[in-house]
């Protein structure tokens, strides 16, 4: 087996996903890993050169599009139903250092 | 700190912009049927979608892509017929679905522009344009009459979604230092969002100014945003970084935020341009870094740095479709485009005669564009109504808009200033009725007690008195009064006219007409 993904890589991808793992959940989550890749070792085996890639399973669809009507929203009440805690109808978190992204 | 006069001598400045605007005319959220409504209570206009929970699935607004590729059309975009939705990969509390669905390499509009015409005091931050003749060109700027005109290429303009609002508590003045705690707030989450991004075209806060003024207008005039920079939904970020003068090679650049009116953007970038010089000239070096204008202290201060280099893993949005857009449909958007300022500036040049820098500034504000339309329009059966314009367009661009400079929050629609008023004023002034001078202090009166032109002319008994005979004898009175004087003037002492017209003017209390009174002084004392 080739090593296509070191413990390193799968540290910052977990760390991305903000999944936790345990060092030997990282040692089994890269063997894991390596093992699906190397299943996808066939495709490389046909002369793909010139073929778009495939971005979406769905066939011909595109310009899908809506009118620009208004549907119903949630309550107030419902959309904080799952809020561990909210605070004048906002959801109330722990402070996260950072700036989001950038817009 | 040298003045951005003095560092641009030795340094060029290279400057693009980012601009985003919400689209508020919608109805809609861009992925979804939520109401866009600005000052809701809190999480009111939320739905599976916006909220980002599990086996939501999005459908894009017709009318966003229609509103997008009208803006492409008004900025000279090519029209991408292929492009799609991607999702921007980040994990933070402003949105629910930790990614933003953007547009990846190719947007909707591509490589677009627009003209800016710069004049006035500010033409003079362009490096040594005196040394241009007017119509010659240097770089992408051409030399005018009355300033210069600069090219400036529009990258592309792409689709994409805003966040919700956060506010943070505990920390001091809603700022994220210091706070323990954040109130996160939905209802902008997934609000239809448009991105134009400049080429590093603009080389002084006056061409970066004047291009948010312009595209704010194009945008106003199509109708897709109200683009108000208080309420956030028209935004802008700039990249500066400088060179020297004749350098080829492009300086480290940093990234300006919090530019939300038209001053702070055109300070903010001035500030920067000269810290920079200093930091350089003093043999230090730029960080690439985001920097916060803050315009209370005048000065732009870091932003956190990240330890870990942004990576938003763009890839494309599995759940959306990919466009492509017909020749009918963009055949269709661009049916809708209305005149355009530019279009509209050509116009009056060609239809009333006006001068290019009129015309422009007439169209610097739609509403003053709009409220000269509406004057026009009511000379417009009159045989020679056009010889209206050069009056009206003097005193819309001068009274009335230093007056609105004057009462920023006061809209012209709602003075007492009407089109017929304005119109009945003018022709106060063209009928010799009053003298400009008067017409100042008509134009003030209108402003202050709200009534017509003719009832203030009548009340303030300013009527000018232009009837040759009436005028005829208070000259015959005033040389019969100072015959030392006309002696004095027959030997020469010409000097004298200003006292002759002065001591007629003040037998009428300021009435008479000058001119006529000029021309009957002249007449009897030869
Ligand atoms: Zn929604």
């Amino acid at each position: 087996m080739t090593e296509h993904v070191s413990q390193a890589d799968v540290r910052a991808i977990a760390e991305y996903a903000r999944i936790g793992l345990t060092a030997e959940e990282v040692v089994s989550m890269t063997a894991d890993l390596n093992a699906i890749i190397d299943s996808l070792a066939p495709i490389t085996e046909y002369d793909l050169e010139g073929v778009p890639p495939t971005f979406h399973p769905i066939g011909d669809l595109s310009n899908v599009m809506r009118e620009d009507k208004v549907r119903g929203s949630f309550t107030q009440e419902v959309a904080l139903s799952n809020a561990p805690k909210q605070e004048d109808g906002s959801f109330l978190i722990p402070s996260i250092l950072g700036e989001g992204g950038d817009r | 700190m040298k003045s951005l006069e003095e560092v641009l001598e030795t340094w060029e400045a290279v400057i693009g912009l980012e601009i985003h605007s919400e689209l508020t005319t919608l109805n809609t959220k861009m992925f979804c049927g939520c109401k866009l409504e600005f000052g809701a209570a809190p999480n009111t206009h939320t739905c599976p979608v916006c909220l980002g929970l599990p086996g939501a699935l999005p459908v894009p607004n017709k009318a966003a892509i229609e509103s997008i590729v009208l803006a492409g059309l008004a900025t000279n975009c090519d029209i991408e017929k292929h492009s799609m939705f991607y999702r921007k990969n980040y994990m933070y509390p402003d949105m629910a679905k930790n990614f933003q669905t953007t547009q990846g390499p190719i947007a909707f509009c591509m490589r677009g522009h627009l003209d800016l015409d710069v004049d006035g005091p500010a033409a003079k931050e362009r490096y040594r344009l005196d040394s241009l003749e007017p119509g010659e060109s240097s770089g992408n700027i051409v030399r005018t009459e009355d300033g210069y005109r600069a090219h400036v290429g529009i990258t592309r303009i792409h689709m994409e979604e805003d966040a919700g609002k956060m506010v943070h508590i505990g920390g001091g003045e809603g700022r994220i230092a210091g706070a323990k705690e954040s109130l996160v707030d939905y209802n902008r989450a997934g609000t239809p969002l448009i991105e134009l991004v400049t080429e590093p075209d603009l080389r002084t806060p006056e061409e970066a100014r004047l291009f948010m003024q312009k595209l704010r207008q194009i945008y106003l005039a199509i109708g897709i945003s109200d683009c108000s920079m208080e309420e956030g939904s028209l935004r802008c970020d700039g990249n500066v970084s400088l060179r020297r003068r004749g350098s080829a090679q492009f300086g480290t650049k940093t990234e300006l935020k919090n530019m939300n009116s038209f001053k702070n953007l055109h300070d903010g970038l001035a500030y920067e341009i000269c810290r920079q010089a200093q930091v350089l000239e003093e043999g230090g070096v730029i960080y690439q870094e985001t920097r916060h204008w803050d315009p209370s202290a005048k000065r732009t201060i870091v932003m956190r740095v990240k330890e870990t280099a942004d990576d938003y893993r763009l890839f494309p949005e599995p759940d959306l479709a990919p466009y492509d857009l017909s020749d009918e449909f963009i055949e269709r958007v661009r049916a809708k485009l209305p005149e355009l300022p530019d279009q509209k500036a050509a116009r009056y040049s060609a239809s009333f005669g006006l001068s290019a820098y009129d015309a422009r500034h007439l169209v610097d504000h739609r509403a003053t564009a709009d409220f000269f339309d509406e004057c026009m329009a009511l000379v417009a059966a009159e045989k020679d109504g056009s010889k209206f314009a050069k009056p009206l367009a003097n005193l819309i661009i001068n009274d009335v808009t230093s007056y609105l400079n004057a009462h920023p929050e006061v809209a012209l629609t709602d003075t007492p200033l009407t089109a017929s008023r304005a119109v009945g004023l003018v022709r106060l002034q063209s009928d010799g009725a009053i003298s400009s001078k008067q017409s100042k202090q008509v134009f003030a009166a209108i402003m202050e007690e709200d009534k017509d032109p003719d009832i203030i002319v009548e009340e303030k008994g300013m009527k000018q008195v232009s009837d040759a005979g009436a005028i005829e004898a208070v000259v015959d009175e005033v040389l019969a009064a100072n015959p030392e004087k006309v002696a004095q003037f027959r030997d020469g002492k010409t000097g004298l006219m200003g006292f002759f017209v002065g001591q007629c003017m003040k037998a009428m209390r300021g009435q008479g007409n000058p001119k006529v009174i000029n021309d009957l002084l002249s007449q009897k004392l030869s």
